[in-house]
């Protein structure tokens, strides 16, 4: 057979039962941005609802209408938005969309749809990509609640993003989501009862280790998908499994060097042969073989096969073939990337769907 | 239905003004160009031969015009012609990639930015949120590397690239919300080349453009 990349369901079910375990009593909300991490965005989805997860976390209003087209009625929740992005339908959709700033609420107030929209205002807590800076706080929520009382948003949930610079740094950002929760209280957003907003932090890194963290909920990505946020243990050692593996075939061989038929635009990351890089290996006849070069559709290894022979470039290690988290060392980044950039042009065939 | 914008313009005219010569290496969609803009352009250019990377495209290549006989599927074409792309030499560069402002932000000195805080505001200022990251094919490697252009001014894009969205340092700079970030383009319009971002990225300007995600909207300059 040719490149594939196999995806285990079943991995990928036991990952997000696991974090489940983990969060609760907190909700557990899978992240299924970028097409899934790679993964393929419904297949994931639906994988995700099955095993713990009870909503998805999908960065923008397209991604959640497609969900929604496929049957997907699970709570669903977007945040980054542009000028063009059609309120009116993501609302009409029910999707709870995230709000950084009084631009954002006004569109959103405004958009006329037929039922009020369900926000999610964001505070900045230090990692300054969007998010109300607390300054802008006290606006966002007194207009948002104006909103909500001529009945065109429903306060749905207080929430930001950790930056996982250091302990300390995501201490002092928990500090300041405290503090912008009390300033809402103040205003008189409800902290009790059937109206209170839901209120959110985590990803996966403060999810697991950190519990003060979790509040109503935690949006876990990258260990569902078997990569640790962590620099001192890997997925394995968090107990999680990588459903993701790339395989190759051996289209030539020619003294020691064997081309296999994938390459940089199936996502291989050719900086692994850069000055950043630090080499890379796949595992073929058994053993780990060097690759000596990244081409656009190809990859050259040093080794003595046959064509037809099969590569694995990674998977989750079972037969001592690379992880996604080794070739992001190799690569200088991080197994995210390495994920969220395998190809969409070769086949991705599903395992225990 | 309408979202953030992501976008790749091609510059047809500048693709036919290189002279793509008889034959032309179109792998990888036309390494990231799209082989369904390139391939009619290719045929008015003259190409008499295509080169592709697999069945998909050689069908695309016959529905542009090119006879079966004229294409070529070949996964290990070499010296892939980089001219055409306007990627070597004094090519004019064809493809843009063009991410949308979708935050603005002033932040007092000091203030980190995106993941591990790898960049510290040095004076108070105004970052901007572009909706670009690596699921998008902008190389993490770019982080704290590389120039953006925006408003026919140019910044550093500052901290670590994420996801789905990186942050540019713009100073005092007057940006609009919804505004055009021009990763890279053309030179003659003050934008960064795409051989600067290959040089950034620590791979080849046709691995980077090839790598460019099919998230992002191809369409003619």
């Amino acid at each position: 057979m040719s490149a594939r990349i196999e995806i285990d369901l079943e991995a990928f079910r036991q990952n997000v039962r696991a974090l489940a375990t983990i969060a609760a009593p907190a909700r557990t909300m899978l992240a299924v941005k970028a097409d899934g991490y790679g993964h393929g965005m419904l297949p994931i989805a639906r994988a995700a609802l099955q095993s713990g997860a009870d909503s998805l976390a999908v960065l923008d209003a397209p991604a959640a209408l497609a969900l929604r087209d496929a049957g997907i009625d699970a709570q669903l929740f977007a945040w980054l938005h542009g000028r063009d992005t059609d309120f009116r339908a993501a609302i009409e959709a029910d999707v709870d969309l995230g709000v950084s700033s009084l631009v954002e609420l006004r569109r959103i107030g405004e958009a006329g749809a037929g039922r009020p929209a369900a926000v999610h205002l964001k505070i900045d807590t230090g990692l300054h990509r969007n998010g109300a800076s607390p300054e802008d706080w006290p606006a966002l929520v007194g207009e948002a609640l104006a909103y909500q009382e001529r009945g065109q948003v429903r306060l749905a949930g207080l929430w930001s993003h950790l930056a996982d610079a250091s302990p300390a740094d995501d201490a002092a950002a928990l500090a300041e989501f405290q503090a912008a929760v009390a300033v809402a209280a103040g205003i008189g957003v409800p902290m009790e009862g059937p109206d209170r907003p839901l209120l959110h932090l985590a990803a996966s890194s403060a999810g697991i280790r950190m519990p003060e963290a979790r509040f109503d909920l935690v949006r876990f990505g990258i260990a569902a998908y078997g990569v640790s946020p962590f620099d001192d243990v890997d997925a394995r050692g968090l107990g999680m499994r990588a459903p993701m593996t790339m395989r190759a075939s051996v289209i030539a061989a020619d003294g020691g060097t064997v081309a296999l038929d994938l390459g940089s635009a199936d996502g291989v990351p050719p900086s692994v042969l850069g000055p950043s890089g630090s080499g890379a290996e796949v595992l073929l006849g058994g053993r780990r073989v060097s690759v000596t070069a990244v081409g656009i559709d190809t990859i050259e290894v040093a080794a003595t096969a046959s064509v037809g022979d099969e590569a694995i470039v990674f998977g989750p290690g079972d037969q001592g073939e690379p992880t996604a988290e080794e070739w992001a060392g190799w690569a200088g980044t991080i197994g995210d990337e390495i994920l969220a950039r395998a190809s969409t042009r070769i086949p991705r065939i599903y395992l225990n769907e | 239905m309408p979202g953030i914008r992501r976008r790749a313009l091609i510059d047809l005219d500048a693709f036919v003004a290189n002279g793509p010569g008889d034959v032309l290496d179109a792998r990888a969609d036309a390494f990231g160009h799209g082989l369904e803009l390139i391939a009619p352009a290719a045929l008015e250019a003259g190409v008499r031969e295509i080169v592709v990377s697999n069945e998909r495209d050689a069908g695309v290549a016959i529905a542009a015009g090119f006879a079966a006989g004229t294409v070529r599927l070949d996964h290990e074409a070499s010296g892939a012609d980089a001219r055409a792309y306007g990627l070597v030499g004094d090519g004019q560069p064809v493809l843009s990639l063009i991410g949308e402002v979708v935050a603005l932000k002033r932040v007092p000195v000091d203030a980190g930015v995106s993941y591990g805080y790898t960049y510290r505001a040095p004076r108070p200022t105004t970052l901007a949120l572009v909706a670009l990251g690596y699921a998008d094919g902008v190389p993490r490697l770019a982080s704290n590397r590389a120039q953006v252009s925006v408003g026919g001014a140019t910044f550093p894009l500052v901290g670590r690239i994420a996801m789905d969205q990186f942050v540019l340092d713009v100073g005092d700079a007057a940006i609009e919300l919804g505004a055009d970030a021009v990763l890279f383009g053309d030179p003659a319009r003050g934008e960064p080349s795409a051989l600067q971002w290959a040089g950034w990225t620590e791979r080849d300007p046709l691995a980077l453009t090839a790598g460019i995600a099919s998230r992002v909207e191809r369409s003619p300059r």
